[in-house]
This record gives C-alpha cells, structure tokens and sequence, in this order.
C-alpha cells in the first residue's frame, strides 16, 4: 500500500511539473506577442485577393542575389502579414522607359488595375512603408534586397510570356475573394472593376 | 399658559424686527455709499456742497438694461460709475470700490451695464454675491486679462481690438497649435472631441469632475478646469475607464499634454470663454470688415496655412515632425508625416486625406478605443487647398536614399 500511495504521489509531482512546464511557456509566448504579431492580426482582419494566393513561387532561375532578396521576404515580410500577400498583388513597378516600352508591347497590362497596377516606385514606397511600421524590424539593407526581389519577381511574373498566366490567376483571385469576403471586396476593387 | 405663549411670542417678533432692523442699517452697501460720499465732500470745494454729499441719502442704485434683460446694482457700491453720485464718471480715488472706470464713455454704463462685460451677478447687494464667489456661481467676476474674454463677445475682429491683446494672443494661440483640429466652434472643425463654443464655455459646474484636479472647492471654476487642461497633462484629468472596470473600456481623454505656460494657458483660456454665446442684440456686435483672401508666395505656403487652419497640427505635431500619443493605438502614435509621407505617391496621400482614417487599430483588442483618429477631409480640403497641402506635405517628407539596382 505504501508503495502504491509512493507511486501515485510521484505521478502526480510529475503531472504539476508537466503542467508548470507548459503554463510557464504558455506565459512566455504571451509576453512575446509583439507588435509584429499584432500587425499581423490587423493584416488576417483586413484580408486582400492576394492573401488567397500560393505563400511561395519558383525561383530556381532567379539570379542568386535575388533569390536572397526572397529568402528575407519570406522571414521578414511574414512577420507581419503572409508572403502571398506581396507575391499575388497587381503591383508592378516599372522605369519611366521601360513604361513606354511594355504600353508599345502588351497595352492590356495599363487597362486593368485590378489585375496590373504599373506604377514607378511602387514597391519601393510600400516596402519603406511597411519597414517604418510598429514592429517592423526590416534593415535599410534588407530592405533594399526585399525591393530588388519583389521588382524583378513582379516582372517576370506578369509580363511578357508570362502575362497571360497571370492574369488568369489574379481575376481567379479576385473571384475568390469576392465570394468570400463580398463587402471587402467592394471596398478595395469595387470601383477598380 | 396661552397667555404666557402670547406675550412671548410678541416678544420675539419684536426682537426679530429689531434684529432686522440693524441688519438692514448695516448693510455692507451702505458703508461703501457712505466713506464714498465722505471722501466725496473731501474733495468738494463748498461747504453747502459738501453738506449735501455727506447727507446724500444711502439708497440700492441700478440701471436697468433692457436689451440684455439684465439689471446690474454694482453701482450701488461703485459710485465712481453712477453718474447721479459722479456725473463726470471720473474721480481720484484709488482703492476699490470708490475708484472711477477707466474710458466709461467706450461703453457707457447705462447702455452695457457691467456684468455683461465683468460678469458675476448684476442683482447682488454683498460683495460675495455681487462678485460671483457664492458656490456654484456659473459666471465669477472676470479678473485680470480674463475679462478680455468679453469682448469676444461683440466684437468679431479682436486682433486689432485695443485692450483685447491677451484674447489677441489666445486666438493666435488656437491656430497655431491646431486646436480646431479636434475641437469645434459652433459646429465648424474636428469632430474629435467637444465643441469649445456650444459645450466647454457654458460648461455648468454641475458636470465637471473635479476629483482629479485637486483644486479646493472654492477654487473648481470653470476657468481653472480649462486652465489644467492647457497645463497639465488632460489625461490625469479625464482617465477614462481603459480597464472597462464600469462596463466597456473607454480611454482616457486624447488630448495632447500640451503644457502651456501659465501667461500662454490664460491667453487660451480667455480665448475659450470669449466662446461662449450670450444673448447679445446684434446692434451691439461689431462685425469683422471684410478682408481679401490671403495671398502666398507658393503653393507649398498655401499648403502649410491649410495644415495649420484645418487643425493638422493637433495629431500630426508641428510641421508634421511627431505624432501625438495616441492610447492603445498600435505604435502608440499618431503617425510622424516627415517620416511616413515619402512612402505615398501623391495620388495615395490625396486619397488618405480625403478618406481619412475612422478606424485606428488597437493595440490590444480588448483594450478601448484609441481616442484619435483621422477624420474624412473631402467635403472641406478640396481642388487646390488640396493640392497645395499635398505640395506642402511633400516637402516636409524626410529625403530617403532612392534605392536602384
């Protein structure tokens, strides 16, 4: 009997030990929820088409220092939101010269905002955007790389043989997204239709 | 026993009406009506004149102010201003409240009275209620620049009012630091926080909280209340409920720790209770002259006259260099526009000033709401106001490298 009442007591030290355990985790992964993580529930409430997208895209053919420049996309820009949303959104940013060189090729890309949104600088600005935001712990450095990465990803991507491809896939999105979230969609393409 | 009750009771209603009597006799008034009339015939030159000031019959004296529906007796003690008892309106006396007002013929006292300028209460017979120092007294006499306050009140145009210089100040002051941004007046500014005309001014006692303050009771006035505003920090003043203790979390009040100094919060101060609408007859208002629309050298000069007219200033800080706390908002702040104005292209700000930003992310969702936020500006910053404050906020944006491959 005695043995038995030893036996049960050791149980049941290790059962308090166990549950100790995982309640003092359970305090450290709350006091570490930063204001990353919180940017990150207010980007999962404030969904886009392009969150509906794949997380990630083939860069086996990409140039080394670019493929470097997705590897921080991926662990920094996650952060805060998830990598489909830069990978699958219509921004593409394109030099002054090279704007007039793709409105000669393939005018349709600067018909449809929804699916294409040629703008110079853009991704610059929404990337020194995104670093000056709470949490935020993106280098000027990696920054920079992030940038060169998501400016030659976008056109390659969606221009040139790959234009057709693309916007399949984006209007796909886009549909998607209006059956799940109709009054978001609406309010962020709505008059871009 | 009856009989008894009878004689007694006579007896008391006698001492009473010799009790009342001697009240009457000593009236605080009449001593003031009396030394007046005796420093008076001090001055008068003939004994026959001097006789009949020294007996001058001490009597309640009032003007009658129709048009405001007022009666004010102040003159019952300031004789320098009755001109039955002065009919120069001018005298030597110094001390109060023998001594005579200065320029009585700018608002001549049988048109304005006094209380609508000095307030306090215009029917009182003792100095305490006259000056408006009984509890709960909504309007106190206005001391020092605060009675600057009253001009306000005709006279649209104070910038160039003599004898206005502190309301002068106040007013500069509400531009400059953006107060409309947040606060209205009549209705036109920042939906934010009260209306400064139709609420603050005429605030009753009644409804203020004064248990932070830390203010005596004699000292919970009005003024003082809009005074820690300016130099304390407000929300110490109006904490809020961020916790939810009493039902949903509320957050304290937004307003910035502006911290004025004591001569900048009582500019301000006088400013705000010049707010306040009194009943005046519009043949005593001096309206504003016309001027001709401001001219500037630029548009970015432009642009920086409609950030500071539209109250920009309030949450975005001076020229945009830092934004205001901004409780349980994420980042804790209002954003920094030298910093955050670069990442825009000129059509995004556009649409940001318009669209505003009526929802501001919390911190912690369960927390209150932050208690700023940016209103929608479409109706009211449109065609070039527009483009010159977005030509003004980009050249405030800090110069980052251009980044290229």
């Amino acid at each position: 009997m005695p043995r038995t009442k030893v036996a049960m007591g050791c149980l049941f030290g290790v059962f308090i030990g166990v549950g100790l355990i995982v309640w003092g985790g359970d305090v450290a992964e709350a006091a570490e929820k930063t204001e990353a993580a919180l940017e990150k529930q207010k980007a999962l409430q404030n969904p886009y088409a392009n969150d509906l997208g794949p997380s990630t895209v083939d860069i086996s053919q990409y140039p080394a220092e670019l493929q470097e420049g997705h590897r921080l996309m991926q662990k920094r820009c996650a952060q805060c939101h998830t990598p489909a949303r830069p990978l699958n959104s219509q921004f593409l940013e394109l030099k002054p010269e090279e704007v007039i060189e793709w409105k000669a090729k393939q005018p349709d890309v600067f018909q449809n905002p929804s699916v294409w949104q040629p703008e110079s600088g853009v991704w610059q600005r929404y990337v020194k955007r995104m670093m000056g935001k709470p949490g935020c712990e993106v280098q000027t450095n990696e920054g920079k790389a992030i940038w060169k990465f998501l400016v030659y990803d976008s056109k390659t991507r969606k221009l040139g043989a790959n234009k057709d491809k693309w916007a399949a896939h984006r209007k796909q999105l886009l549909a998607q997204f209006k059956e799940k979230y109709p009054k978001r969609y609406e309010e962020l393409y709505g008059a871009k239709k | 026993m009856l009989r008894k009750l009878f004689v007694g009771g006579n007896v008391a209603l006698v001492v009473l009406l010799a009790v009342a009597l001697v009240q009457d006799y000593q009236r605080e008034w009449k001593r003031y009506q009396a030394a007046y009339n005796s420093l008076q015939a001090q001055e008068a030159p003939a004994p026959k004149a001097r006789h009949m000031i020294q007996h001058r019959p001490l009597e309640i004296k009032q003007i009658i102010l129709a048009d405001f529906r007022q009666v004010d007796r102040c003159i019952t003690c300031h004789q320098g201003m009755d001109s039955l008892t002065t009919p120069s309106l001018t005298n030597t006396f110094q001390a109060q409240p023998f001594k005579s007002h200065p320029n009585p013929q700018q608002h001549p006292f049988d048109k304005f009275g006094c209380a609508v300028c000095h307030g306090g209460q215009g029917l009182a017979t003792t100095v305490h209620a006259a000056h408006g120092e009984a509890p709960y007294w909504e309007e106190p006499l206005l001391r020092g620049p605060l009675i600057q306050a009253s001009c306000g009140k005709c006279h649209a145009q104070v910038e160039t009012l003599k004898g206005a210089e502190v309301l002068a100040e106040g007013k500069r002051l509400f531009r400059e630091n953006g107060c409309i941004g947040c606060h209205q007046i009549h209705g036109e500014g920042g939906p934010i926080s009260v209306d400064l005309a139709e609420e603050t001014a005429v605030k009753p006692l009644a409804r203020i909280d004064f248990s932070r303050t830390g203010l005596p009771q004699s000292q919970r006035t009005l003024v003082n209340w809009i005074t820690l505003h300016l130099r304390k920090n407000p929300a110490e003043l109006v904490p809020g409920d961020p916790t939810g203790e009493f039902g949903a979390p509320i957050a304290p009040s937004g307003m910035p720790a502006f911290q004025f100094s004591e001569k900048e919060a009582a500019a301000l101060a006088t400013f705000v209770l010049s707010l306040a609408d009194q009943d005046i007859p519009a043949r005593y208002r001096v309206p504003a002259p016309p001027t001709a629309p401001p001219r500037f050298a630029s548009s970015t000069e432009h642009g920086k006259d409609i950030f500071q007219k539209y109250g920009c200033i309030a949450c975005h800080g001076k020229g945009g260099g830092q934004g205001r706390p901004n409780f349980n908002a994420q980042g804790g702040f209002v954003p920094t526009l030298v910093k955050t104005v670069g990442t825009y292209s000129r059509d995004e700000l556009r649409r940001k000033i318009q669209e505003g930003v009526p929802v501001v992310a919390k911190a912690d969702p369960n927390g209150p709401t932050p208690p700023l936020y940016m209103p929608t500006w479409k109706d009211k910053i449109k065609r070039q106001d527009l483009e010159a404050l977005l030509d003004y906020l980009t050249s405030i944006g800090q110069k980052t490298e251009e980044w290229s491959f």
